[in-house]
């Protein structure tokens, strides 16, 4: 499988007469764009604006973020399966991104409606929230973009997030036809065969058994091939992450962050260097009986020994119970002699209650990421940890906090960061033990 | 404790666990149809008082499956 990734990077963009890229330049017909998006009478509201680096804005509510990409040579299409996208294996052939932007679908739409799970994540542009995050560094196109009550949540999501990807893709088909001012080949070739077999497993949470949505393809959560419900673990060629297999979002890890995984370009660039990097499974998160959890760890240690992996390096993107899999992964592949890392944020060590959740002696090699902000609106908060005010708000300008979601809270004033859990390793923050 | 989870409550510490059928519904399973829910869920909580009376002196594991079922008692009026 090989895939050539173009890459057509974005100084700027601006709104203009027609959609094109140039030279660095992306320019976007926002009355012709948003004109399309229109169209889908299920929309009750449609806006383009951008959010640029260093700009004193907010952006909220953040469902997702992707990055404008367009397969153009190859079979499939890029984000496969979600909202309705061809499920065709992507990976291969060539593929065209606009680097250093993203479009950021900004709705108060809830991604199931099983409760519990309530938007949380805004972005800053600048200042201390922004300077944890990578996304702050992009030129943000924010659709602001809300879908009609009546309809259920499930059609809501459908609504506003294809209304994301069209905007997506016809940024991204400015770049067809053009040649890429850099390219990178991805291909796993045969190499040394002294070098150490990595595999990387990605935790991936599945809301299905709480939002009973079980059977239906798409509600907006973490998607393989549009799937967002609990499967036994995926066996994935690099190259479909790149192309967008994964698809955001959950909390933090948006569709951006997946494509732009650094954990699995810094593998895929050091295959045939120091490592043999094996390939990707990605185990599927929240199953709710022991047994299943732990069938789940056991299928993925026994796959990845297939694979013939000598390491592992194990990631996650939600907590709660759906941290047991993710230990017992490890603990799994450790058993069947596979040397697991796991790559974790920490939880303040209150309670008594081990970080780990469980005593975990297999995991004797962890890379901790820390953890920005601590946690939600209402919860106790340090005097520091309040972000200043911003002058702008892109998205809504207030937002329901609290328990049951009484109290209404300004967006533009001090706000307590959400909680960032920096699981793929964008690695721009450390932990000082003192 | 009466947990779906349970190796959890067992790790850190709790002194009689009870294993319970599913994280969303921890004392019964809605699937099994209401006379079997119900039979099912009142194991669990016989087992969870028959733990209750037993004499621990580390955390212990109490499975349901080793309860004799339950009959269900007839009220006479009489």
């Amino acid at each position: 499988m090989r895939l050539e990734l173009g890459t057509f990077p974005v100084r700027d963009v601006v709104f203009g007469s027609r959609t094109r890229w140039q030279d660095g330049v992306l320019e976007i017909n926002r009355d012709a764009l948003l004109e399309e998006v229109r169209k889908d009478p299920r929309l009750t509201k449609a806006a383009l604006e951008l959010a640029r680096p260093g700009e004193s804005t907010r952006i909220w509510p953040v469902r997702d973020a992707i990055e404008p990409r367009v397969k153009v040579e190859g079979p499939g299409v890029v984000y496969p399966g979600i909202a309705g996208r061809a499920i065709d294996t992507v990976g291969q052939g060539r593929t065209h991104r606009l680097a250093g932007i993203s479009v950021v679908e900004v709705s108060e739409v809830l991604p199931h409606d099983a409760g519990g799970d309530f938007n949380s994540i805004f972005w800053d542009m600048s200042g201390p929230w922004g300077d944890v995050l990578p996304v702050s560094k992009l030129i943000n196109i924010c659709l602001v973009v809300e879908a009609d009550p009546a309809l259920t949540v499930l059609d809501q999501n459908d609504a506003v997030h294809r209304a994301t990807l069209l905007i997506c893709d016809r940024l991204a088909e400015t770049t067809r036809g053009l040649k890429p001012p850099e390219t990178e080949v991805f291909e796993l070739k045969p190499v040394d065969p002294a070098l150490p077999k990595v595999v990387y497993i990605p935790c991936l949470h599945s809301a299905s058994a709480m939002s009973g949505n079980s059977s239906s393809g798409f509600f907006c959560t973490t998607a393989t091939y549009g799937l967002s419900q609990l499967t036994s673990p995926w066996v994935l060629h690099p190259n479909e992450i790149i192309d967008g297999a994964i698809t955001g979002p959950y909390r933090i890890a948006s569709s951006w962050h997946i494509a732009n995984n650094p954990i699995l370009l810094e593998l895929y660039r050091r295959h045939g260097v120091d490592v043999n990097f094996v390939g990707v499974i990605a185990v599927r998160t929240e199953w709710t009986t022991m047994a299943e959890k732990e069938l789940m760890c056991l299928q993925t240690a026994k796959t990845a020994q297939m694979l013939g992996a000598q390491g592992a390096i194990v990631a996650w993107d939600a907590g709660g119970n759906e941290f047991l899999e993710v230990i017992h992964t490890v603990r799994a592949c450790e058993r069947v002699g596979i040397k697991a890392i796991l790559l974790t944020s920490e939880d303040d060590p209150t309670g008594g209650a081990p970080t780990l959740l469980e005593p975990l002696p297999e995991a004797d090699s962890v890379v901790s990421v820390f953890i920005g902000g601590s946690g939600y609106p209402g919860a106790a908060q340090g005097a520091g940890n309040v972000l200043p005010r911003v002058q702008r708000v892109i998205g809504s300008p207030t937002r329901l906090v609290g328990p049951v979601r009484e109290e209404v809270m300004e967006v533009a004033g001090p706000m307590p960061p959400p909680r960032y859990n920096d699981t793929y390793g964008f690695g721009r923050l450390s932990g000082i033990e003192y | 404790m009466i947990s779906a989870i349970y190796e959890l409550p067992m790790t850190t510490g709790a002194n009689r666990v009870v294993k319970g059928a599913r994280i969303e519904h921890v004392c019964g399973d809605p699937s099994l149809g209401e006379q079997k829910d119900f039979e099912y869920g009142l194991r669990i909580t016989r087992m969870a008082l028959k733990a209750l009376e037993t004499a621990v002196d580390k955390p212990t594991l109490f499975d349901p499956a080793d309860m004799p079922p339950a009959v269900r008692e007839v009220v006479h009026a009489s």
